[in-house]
């Protein structure tokens, strides 16, 4: 019997040699890991990949092994999409055609491509390497201090009481002759408008009949308030 | 104000837009909102479920199974959960079929197990699952066998075939076929390093056995003349026996391989089923039971088979009920355990009398169908016992010693039929109170409000002891599984169900999707098996009751919420007759509706009461079925008899060409109100929708020319309100559709140019044009009445899906305002997707970006491709469902929630909201935050009210 092992390890290179003979092929490939994937062995263990050709019955399915290997034998001649379904990581799909000949030829595709445009050229042994990770949790979005500070209302609020505090610091900072000038137009600006604040003293039915009209443009400060 | 400019109106529907359609879920709710029921099946087979070391040294073991919907796994004995699981072949399961010809699960070496399913071989890593090698032949495979020593699996096929496989790499070392091919391979045997094979020669219809070498495949040796007879029928053997067993009517015989040695035991096959346990190479023992279900029997032999001679050693003695054995070998001697209901009792290998019994504190449920038993012997003589019992209502249990560990409702895998039961429906609800105060005069109103009121103030004081619960709760600090157990039994925004399963094991269970899907009770039907064309229907009959139909005709009321017997009683009916339900237009009644097959047979109505209102019912409406033959739809319209029976008329018949086979009929769900009976389009036109609550959609297929057929037919009038047509269709694989609303889906696997699985969406307006209402704008609104003119106006967009769907549902509402989402399952990727029905619009522009009116109705340009995304589509998240075949429905009170149920293999359930959860705070709303800025703002008001006083006295003095 040991006669006939010789023969066939006698025989296998002859039938490698001469691709015709053999009727169906095996296609194979692996999942390589990259920084998505930095081990095989986080793939959940349902991992399958499927050689998908245009009957039910020529249609393939392999789990990925241990070491990230798949197989598929005895495929026949016919084109295929060569697709990995695995629920934690998104892979590229892939053509795979196999001639009469026993020729494997693989290109990468994608869904919703005309099956007729091949993609890029890839070597046989396919290598696959997972595109992305899937993401399966929405993220609530908490309360956070510096979102808040991105506000441009809250930041257009911030200036104004910056500028309220460091008013009277500047005014004091100032030469006595811009002073006197300062406290000066101030002072007119205050004659001309004696209550400084427009909600305490807010005169509704003037407001109402229209007749406020003359001031408003006057109370920069009541404007910005009631924005 | 801001409305009115361009750019942030289109912001603003552009933002809202994307929150409708990117309802995912949020990781604090995961696992908590949502439950997953994993299950393997029930135990197919004894000699496919064993205890076995998950790793070789490594102490404890797994309990491994192969089960009736083809899963295998390890459970962990301790407390039943699940350690892996794996789906052997595409998980279509045939319902007849034995499967335990074609399926096995067997022990390996190294913590490896091996799976067989037909033609395919698989090794798998025992303790994670992972498949090591897998290989695929031309021929099934009949029996597999580990060779420890020469560290390789020897696979025989059916055919004769041989193949030596190494066992790390899968690599064939060699193969060899007995005979000339056509000889039918059935048993390894494997002892004193000599490997023998059973094979059926059909050429002489005679048994024979060969030896074989193990290291080459070469057969050394054939032994059968004057062996066997051509009436011997082979008998699986245990790996590990010098024989090998066959029989006769008459007896069972053994053959001590490599001779001529033949040793009967007279045994009834006709009578007696038997099983042989072996677990050394000396002693074989045989279980017997009894075939007929009326009279159960069951006893056991053990028989010593040493030098070519087999003796009977024990007989355990004969019982007139069902009980069960195991056979194990503890290291300590070998053991028989028995398993009845009642008991367990161990019995080692000398006497009849049981070293131990372990009386169970409770009888069991259901006579079991088989055990694995693991029997301890510690120092002191003492016996502790191990038995995972597989019962006859599907489910699996764990007793050790006499206390039941665990129990897995495995039932619920071989669900059938499924139906989902609002819980609160059957109380009397406020809203009902309310209703029949208002109806009632003045006093009897204030009576029935005062009464009333008293009444509930029996529950004052559990709200007052619960209230500080319920505030801690608020402030987040309180016991939160207290307080959401609280929430679960007050259910205020109804999100509690009960879901009820009809199993292929003649049981009724429910579970309570708020209790995480645990069983809420179990009833029995007193029926041995039950198929999928054995349930007729499960119908929920309003008031928390569940009827049952069966084909036999046999009628079930049973208690929703309790699970309490109502009654059952019987209809006449025929196995192939449709059952369909009818609602009373006036009252809460309804009644069950069979209609025979036969043309111009009677039908039945159940129950045979109120039957005028029945016929008023009826009298607005038609029933359809499928036709006689099966070529299309009949409409019928039916009329009430006496005595249960229905007149019907045949009013219209739709009969398909006679190459088109019904692939499938698809009705609008029972609970589908329209919010809205048109859409707004971006320059505040109308679409008006067509709407029709008696629409059908027929999918038929043609196998030669790959092609599919849709018609939405109208079951009233039986009219052809629009078809359409797919080429390039492999109507091999699953052809799944939903309709809801004014639209329907479907998906179907393409081989055209774009290959894969299409999804195909179709909207139907009542006319092409913009403000045209149609029908709509007529008073009265009748199915006879339908000119060509008004028939409905089908828009369609198509996509490409990259995984095959193997069910498909539309999420349901209260009042149907919410957006609807259509909800997938995906097989390949374990997960149940959900994609907002916004996205599936047919009106999506296609080739061009959206004109702003388009981008104003919310659409946005077409993509041929869907792709998955999990983030904003993925309903089961992490969780791996495994075998879903079909995915339930149901509303709860809150507009925007709606109940998902998924089930086939796993019981998957969940809550969804399309269009978020509008009407409900989420479990991101902190209440504690809100508490806590309103005391700071109080805070800070109290601070600077003086100092902002003091400033403004000091500004008047200043002036």
């Amino acid at each position: 019997m040991t006669a006939v092992t010789a023969m066939m390890t006698l025989l296998l290179p002859l039938l490698l040699l001469f691709p015709g003979l053999i009727s169906a092929v095996t296609v194979t490939g692996g999942i390589k890991p990259n920084n998505q994937l930095p081990s095989v062995s986080l793939l959940p263990p349902s991992t399958t990949v499927t050689l998908a050709g245009d009957r039910l019955e020529d249609s393939r399915s392999s789990h990925v092994f241990a070491n990230g290997a798949f197989r598929f034998q005895d495929v026949k001649p016919g084109t295929y999409l060569l697709e990995v379904h695995c629920r934690t990581h998104l892979f590229p799909s892939f053509r795979v055609d196999v001639s009469p000949e026993g020729l494997v030829e693989v290109f990468g595709t994608f869904r919703g491509n005309e099956w007729n445009n091949k993609g890029e050229r890839r070597p046989h042994p396919i290598d696959i390497s997972p595109g992305k990770a899937s993401e399966f949790y929405q993220v609530r979005e908490g309360f956070n201090p510096m979102k808040l500070l991105g506000n441009p209302m809250i930041l257009i609020a911030i200036v104004a009481i910056g500028a309220m505090t460091l008013m009277p610091k500047m005014v004091e900072n100032m030469d006595p002759e811009t002073r006197a000038e300062f406290e000066k137009q101030q002072k007119s600006s205050m004659l001309a408008n004696p209550q400084n604040n427009p909600l305490q003293s807010f005169d509704m039915a003037s407001f109402l009949a229209g007749s406020s009209s003359g001031k408003k443009p006057a109370t920069p400060a009541g404007g910005s308030k009631r924005k | 104000m801001w409305m009115r400019h361009n750019p942030l109106h289109w912001l603003l529907v552009a933002g809202s837009l994307l929150s409708s359609s990117c309802r995912a879920v949020f990781s604090d709710e995961a696992f908590h909102t949502d439950f997953q029921v994993q299950l393997f099946g029930t135990p197919l087979d004894p000699s496919s479920t064993f205890f076995h070391q998950a790793a070789a040294g490594k102490a404890g073991s797994l309990l491994y199974t192969l089960s009736n919907r083809l899963i295998i796994g390890a459970i962990n004995p301790k407390d039943g959960a699940q350690v892996w699981r794996q789906q052997l072949g595409e998980g279509t399961v045939s319902e007849t079929e034995p499967l335990s010809k074609t399926a096995f699960l067997r022990r390996s070496k190294d913590g490896r197990v091996v799976s067989v399913l037909g033609k395919a071989i698989a090794l798998w890593d025992a303790a994670n699952g992972r498949a090591v090698w897998e290989y695929s032949s031309e021929l099934e495979a009949a029996d597999v066998i580990t060779l420890q020593t020469e560290n390789q699996l020897l696979v025989a096929f059916k055919g004769g075939e041989v193949k030596a496989f190494q066992l790390d790499s899968g690599k064939v070392l060699w193969e060899n076929t007995i005979g000339k091919g056509h000889d039918i391979a059935s048993n390894f045997n494997f002892f004193d390093d000599q490997l023998y094979l059973t094979l059926n020669s059909p050429a002489t219809g005679q048994l024979k056995t060969v030896a074989i070498s193990p290291i080459t495949g070469a057969q050394l040796e054939e032994f059968n003349p004057g062996v066997f007879s051509k009436l011997d029928e082979h008998v699986l053997t245990p790996q590990l026996l010098p024989v090998t067993s066959y029989r006769d009517s008459e007896y069972l015989k053994f053959n001590f391989l490599g001779t001529k040695n033949v040793k009967s035991v007279s045994i009834d096959s006709e009578i007696h089923g038997y099983r042989l346990h072996a677990a050394t190479k000396d002693i074989v023992f045989v279980e017997f039971w009894s075939h007929s279900p009326d009279t159960p029997t069951s006893w056991a032999d053990l028989f010593s088979i040493k030098d070519g001679s087999v003796t009977k050693t024990l007989d355990l003695p004969y019982e007139n009920d069902i009980s069960v054995f195991s056979l194990s070998d503890s290291g300590s001697g070998l053991f028989v355990t028995r398993v009845n209901r009642v008991e367990i009792r161990v019995y080692d290998t000398e006497s009849n009398t049981p070293v131990k019994v372990f009386v169970l504190p409770k009888m069991l449920p259901e006579n079991p169908l088989h055990a694995v038993a693991e029997v301890a012997k510690r120092r002191d003589g003492e016996i502790a016992v191990r038995v995972a019992i597989t019962l006859a209502d599907g489910n699996v249990i764990l007793v050790r010693n006499d206390a039941v560990i665990w129990t897995r409702q495995e039932a619920l895998a071989s669900a059938v039929a499924a139906e989902i039961v609002d819980v609160h429906e059957a109380e009397d609800s406020l809203e009902k109170t309310l209703h029949a105060e208002e109806v009632s005069n003045v006093v009897t109103a204030y009576v029935k409000r005062v009464t009333r009121h008293i009444e509930e103030l029996k529950y004052l004081p559990a709200w007052i002891a619960g209230f500080q619960h319920s505030i801690l709760g608020i402030l987040g600090v309180g016991d939160k599984s207290a307080a959401e157990a609280a929430a679960v039994a007050k259910d205020p925004f109804g999100l509690r169900k009960f879901v009820v399963f009809v199993t292929r094991f003649g049981w009724v269970t429910a579970i309570d999707t708020a209790n995480h899907g645990e069983v809420a009770w179990t009833i029995s039907l007193f029926k041995p098996q039950l198929f999928e064309k054995d349930v007729k229907g499960i119908h929920h009959f309003g008031k928390g009751v569940i009827v049952v139909v069966l084909a036999s005709g046999d009628v079930f009321q049973i208690d929703a919420i309790t699970g309490r017997p109502i009654k059952k009683s019987s209809m006449a009916i025929l196995p192939s007759a449709s059952v369909t339900t009818v609602e009373s237009v006036t009252t809460d009644n309804r009644w069950i509706i069979a209609i025979p097959t036969k043309e111009g047979a009677k039908g039945w109505y159940w129950p045979d009461k109120n039957s005028r209102e029945l016929e008023a019912a009826l009298s607005h409406t038609t029933v359809s079925r499928k036709c006689e033959g099966g070529a299309g739809i009949c409409g019928y319209s039916a009329k009430p008899d006496v005595i249960g029976r229905l007149i019907l008329t045949q009013t219209w018949s739709f009969r398909l060409p006679a190459a088109q086979k019904i692939v499938s009929i698809t009705n609008r769900p029972a609970h589908d109100p329209i919010a809205s009976i048109g859409k707004v389009l971006g320059d505040r036109s109308v679409m008006y929708k067509y709407i029709n609550p008696h629409v059908v959609l027929l999918i038929s297929s043609v196998e030669s020319t790959s092609t599919i057929y849709l018609y939405l037919l109208d079951s009233v009038s039986g009219a052809v309100l629009h078809t359409s047509t797919q080429t390039d269709v492999d109507t091999s694989r699953p052809i799944v559709a939903t309709m809801a609303e004014n639209w329907y889906v479907y998906s179907y696997y393409s081989r055209s140019t774009a290959k894969g699985t299409h999804i195909v969406v179709t909207d139907f307006f009542a006319s092409a044009n913009k403000n045209d209402p149609g029908r709509l704008a007529q008073s009265e609104i009748s199915s006879y009445d339908q000119p060509r003119s008004t028939s409905p106006y089908g828009l369609s967009q198509a996509f490409v899906f990259p995984h095959p769907i193997a069910a498909l549902a539309a999420t349901t509402t209260r009042q149907g305002i919410t957006t609807r989402a259509l909800l997938l399952s995906v097989p390949k990727l374990g997960s149940l997707l959900s994609i907002n029905k916004r996205v599936l619009d047919p009106r999506r522009p296609v080739g061009r970006e959206p004109t702003n009116e388009e981008k104003e109705e919310g659409l946005f340009k077409y993509e041929p491709f869907l792709g998955v995304d999990h983030q904003r589509g993925s309903l089961s998240h992490a969780r791996e469902l495994m075998g879903i075949r079909s995915v339930s429905t149901a509303p709860s009170l809150l507009e925007s929630t709606s109940i998902v149920v998924a089930w086939g293999v796993d019981i998957f359930g969940t809550r969804t909201s399309p269009s978020e959860a509008f009407d409900v705070l989420g479990r991101g709303f902190n209440k504690l935050t809100l508490i806590l800025s309103v005391v700071a703002v109080g805070f800070g008001t109290m601070f600077l009210r003086p100092m902002v006083r003091k400033k403004q006295i000091n500004q008047r003095w200043t002036q």
